[in-house]
């Protein structure tokens, strides 16, 4: 059971903290609710570009990154989809010089055209690591796209192609920053050795004074419902690719609905152990596949089912993606078993348990749960498992697990030079 | 109350770390057990330390196939079977092989733990190594390989690794598509019986661990492994090519991955904390100076480290990074300006003051919490040595003055012994 405390100051600031007084440590954790999902299709990456940009100084901070260095601590963000989330852990005798320091870039970021220049460069190199020199890599780049045709999900959070990146300005980069980067925007979540009355007359002091930036309401588009079967034979490569891979993307629900939840262990049931479906059936019993996984992408908005897997050596596509559709309708027409369905339950306990462990994992998920619109579920998230019997997960797989629900990628290997 | 924002808040010092006390307990048969209590905690850890490791293994991938065959049937259970019983019990295992040791990790809930102990000695005692299971791992794992030798970052890993120590010696680990084909149940069979040794292993319980209870559980369930005795590891020189520069040549890559390095410092060896304290200030946090100077004003990477690592009967030092393309050279040029200033001009107090707060906090969180504690003390143990290592890492990093890292640079880092290694980018 995790306590906490939670407030809203007057510049719609939310403010959510856990004393955790088994660690030395303080953990300072600041989600902005913004991500790639609020950028323009032809302005693509720039939350996470912004993000970058937020490490390079602000009004009264030369270098951001060495005040929390020379506090003992160390910072990192990353950028998502749905949020934007900015972490500094420290000794907590020096909580404030980190409040001092996410107030302050809050309040006003230090963005030069200098600094723009370089974390273009630095996010293209980012993009190049992660989804061109590798193979496989440019995976999201191509599936996105397929399975979304209206919602902003139809991007990544790197950017739809590094040209967005190299060609956002400076003037983009701003009012982006003004409209998303302010107090009634953001969630701090404090977990670590401090009282919440310290914390909250700390958070009062350093934030209470930044004006909100009332921007209005966020719409995104809904993605319609998908009609028919979607699919993508990808057969040229940014660089070789040595093996085949199937991957079958399915629409689920967002991250707090019933079915999220259902889906989830759906997946676990699928793919989550060695004696799980999918690697019991088709990696050791028919060893068909090399590798095989089965995830959500735990989207705020409604997201992906993802079956994902390469077909050994020898192996045809054909036959492997045959092997995949008959587990899915096997499970989809037989259901599962009340020992599968227990050994998800007790999977899931040991995750929650492992969950409470760490306060960096505490304030990250105090956070995340406020942003979802329920802070209590860091503690009430077990009980959303708990109403599914085995006859519900049969009805949601076949609910999921429809040709008309899904879009399915191919690579084809690259002949071997 | 108006804030002052021009004036950063006051700061302290980082404190001293609070070292959880471990028990150590040697069995009947020789083995040693190792206990580290933390009652906050719902999970109980286990790891198996066993003296199976890459430096031993008489073939390529011998001791890697072997671990990880541990989980895939004894005389009465099935891969399978084993496989449930972890599952059903919500319970997470890694196997993990290294150089001189591996590692078998049991997570589990703590009214598991008893449980997960017998499992893991009949995995240990009545290992049956399978021939089917053992074909179908080293088949996924070559093609994993062949997978990997798409990507920049292994070409230049393997290569470095390779000239850097000397293909023949083991810490190399090198090994082709082909070696793949070759592991056999009876290579592995001998390999693994021939090291199979109480004495010579070790079971770590940490987190929130019933002493009284699980003691017994572990004393009774490996009884029959057998004290036999091993020699120690003899020290194997490395045979390192000469120095310079080596491309590997990869086309169409849109980046070049580049690995630096040399021989590194040894943990007894007197300049070894001071040297890590170094390492920091080039290459080993987000401030460093390669970070500065490669990333945060040119541009031609998203990251560059240093790291120092240290193995049990040797070390290397490594920098590692994945460029532009065009940019390799240059970036080869801005690795040595760094490496000569440290060997040319003093750290300013303002630098190194920071780096000794940073590294002291490093300390602190790689010590917070028992799980935490439970993996660095496990690293040590080998060494003979405990947690208290820290504390007088400590010490040793408060005495160390600028001048001495100027010295230690230049002796530790010479660009003449350094071995280049650039895969793919211009040539």
């Amino acid at each position: 059971m995790i306590q906490y405390t939670r407030h809203i100051l007057d510049n719609g600031l939310t403010l959510v903290c856990n004393t955790d007084s088994s660690t030395p440590f303080v953990s300072v954790n600041v989600l902005y609710k913004v991500g790639a999902r609020d950028e323009q299709p032809h302005r693509t990456g720039l939350a996470h570009l912004l993000e970058h940009l937020m490490f390079g100084g602000s009004r009264h901070v030369d270098d951001f990154d060495a005040r929390v260095q020379q506090a003992g601590g160390e910072s990192n963000a990353f950028t998502n989809n749905d949020y934007t989330n900015y972490y500094i852990i420290l000794p907590a005798a020096n909580i404030e010089t980190a409040l001092w320091l996410e107030s302050d870039r809050m309040l006003k970021p230090k963005l030069t055209r200098h600094s723009l220049e370089i974390q273009k460069h630095v996010v293209v190199e980012e993009f190049k690591q992660h989804y061109l020199n590798r193979p496989y890599g440019d995976l999201w780049l191509q599936l996105r796209p397929l399975a979304y045709k209206t919602h902003p999900y139809r991007w990544n959070t790197i950017g739809v192609e590094p040209a967005h990146v190299e060609h956002a300005t400076l003037d983009e980069v701003r009012t982006f920053a003004r409209a998303h980067y302010a107090p009634d925007n953001a969630i701090v979540a404090i977990s670590g050795n401090v009282t919440a009355s310290r914390a909250l007359e700390l958070v009062k002091h350093w934030f209470g004074d930044i004006p909100p930036a009332n921007t209005p309401g966020k719409k995104y588009p809904e993605e319609p419902e998908q009609q028919e079967p979607r699919r993508l034979e990808s057969t040229d490569h940014p660089i070789p690719v040595p093996s085949d891979m199937i991957c079958i993307a399915f629409h689920v629900g967002g991250r707090v609905s019933g079915n999220f939840y259902a889906c989830d262990i759906l997946s676990d049931i699928l793919a989550n152990g060695e004696s799980s479906r999918l690697h019991a059936n088709l990696v050791k019993d028919r060893p068909l596949f090399s590798e095989i996984d089965a995830y959500l992408t735990a989207d705020v908005d409604p997201g992906l089912f993802i079956l994902q897997g390469k077909p050994a050596k020898g192996i045809t596509v054909e036959k492997a993606e045959k092997a995949i559709i008959d587990e899915i309708q096997q499970l989809a027409g037989e259901g599962i078993t009340e020992r599968e369905l227990q050994k998800i339950r007790n999977k899931i306990d040991l995750r929650l348990a492992c969950s409470e462990i760490s306060y960096q994992s505490k304030a990250f998920h105090l956070a995340l749960f406020e942003y979802l619109g329920d802070v209590d579920l860091v503690n009430s998230e077990r009980a959303r498992y708990e109403p599914f019997t085995t006859g519900d997960i049969k009805d949601i797989a076949r609910k999921i697990f429809l040709p008309a629900n899904s879009s399915t990628l191919v690579y084809h290997s690259s002949p071997t030079p | 109350m108006k804030i002052n924002r021009h004036s950063p808040p006051a700061l302290h010092p980082p404190g001293t770390p609070t070292l959880i006390p471990h028990r150590d307990t040697r069995l009947g048969n020789g083995m040693n057990v190792t206990c580290l209590h933390d009652p906050l905690q719902e999970t109980c850890k286990i790891d198996l330390v066993l003296p199976h490791g890459i430096y031993h293994q008489p073939r390529p991938l011998l001791a890697s196939t072997t671990i990880n065959l541990l989980n895939e049937g004894t005389g009465t259970l099935t891969a399978a079977e084993i496989a449930e019983f972890f599952d059903f019990h919500g319970a997470s295992i890694e196997l993990h092989t290294g150089m001189h040791h591996s590692t078998i990790s049991i997570l589990s809930l703590r009214e598991h733990a008893g449980k997960m102990i017998e499992m893991l000695a009949t995995m240990i005692l009545e290992s049956a190594f399978p021939r089917r299971e053992m074909e179908i791992f080293t088949r996924n794992k070559k093609q994993q390989h062949e997978d990997n030798m798409g990507k920049t970052s292994y070409l230049a890993q393997r290569a470095f690794s390779r000239l850097l120590h000397g293909e023949q010696h083991p810490y190399a680990n090198h090994f082709t598509g082909e070696d793949f084909d070759r592991v056999t149940t009876a290579g592995i069979r001998e390999f693994y019986r021939a090291r199979l040794s109480a004495t010579a292993t070790r079971v770590i319980l940490s987190g929130n661990v019933d002493e009284a209870a699980l003691l017994p559980v572990v004393e009774r369930a490996f009884s029959s492994l057998p004290p036999l005795p091993l020699a120690p590891d003899e020290e194997i020189p490395p045979s390192p090519a000469s120095p310079g520069i080596y491309r590997v040549d990869k086309p169409k890559a849109v980046q070049a991955s580049i690995r630096v390095g040399k021989e590194g410092a040894r943990l007894h060896e007197e300049d070894y904390i001071p040297f890590l304290l170094l390492n920091t200030v080039l290459g080993g946090y987000f401030g460093s100076r390669l970070m500065s100077n490669i990333r945060e004003e040119k541009g031609y990477t998203y990251g560059i480290h240093s790291a120092n690592v240290n193995l049990e009967r040797g070390a290397y030092w490594m920098i590692s990074t994945e460029v532009n393309a065009g940019q390799a050279n240059a970036t080869v040029d801005e690795i040595r300006k760094e490496i000569t200033r440290l060997q040319e001009k003093t750290i300013p107090d303002d630098e190194l003051r920071l780096v000794k707060s940073y590294y002291h906090g490093e300390i602190l969180r790689e010590l917070d919490g028992v799980y935490a504690q439970a993996g660095t003390l496990r690293y040590y143990l080998e060494y003979g040595l405990d947690l208290s290592f820290y504390l007088r890492a400590l010490e040793s990093v408060k005495a160390c003055t600028p001048a001495r890292l100027l010295e230690i640079a230049r002796e530790r880092l010479p660009l003449d012994k350094m071995i280049f290694v650039i895969a793919g980018g211009e040539q």
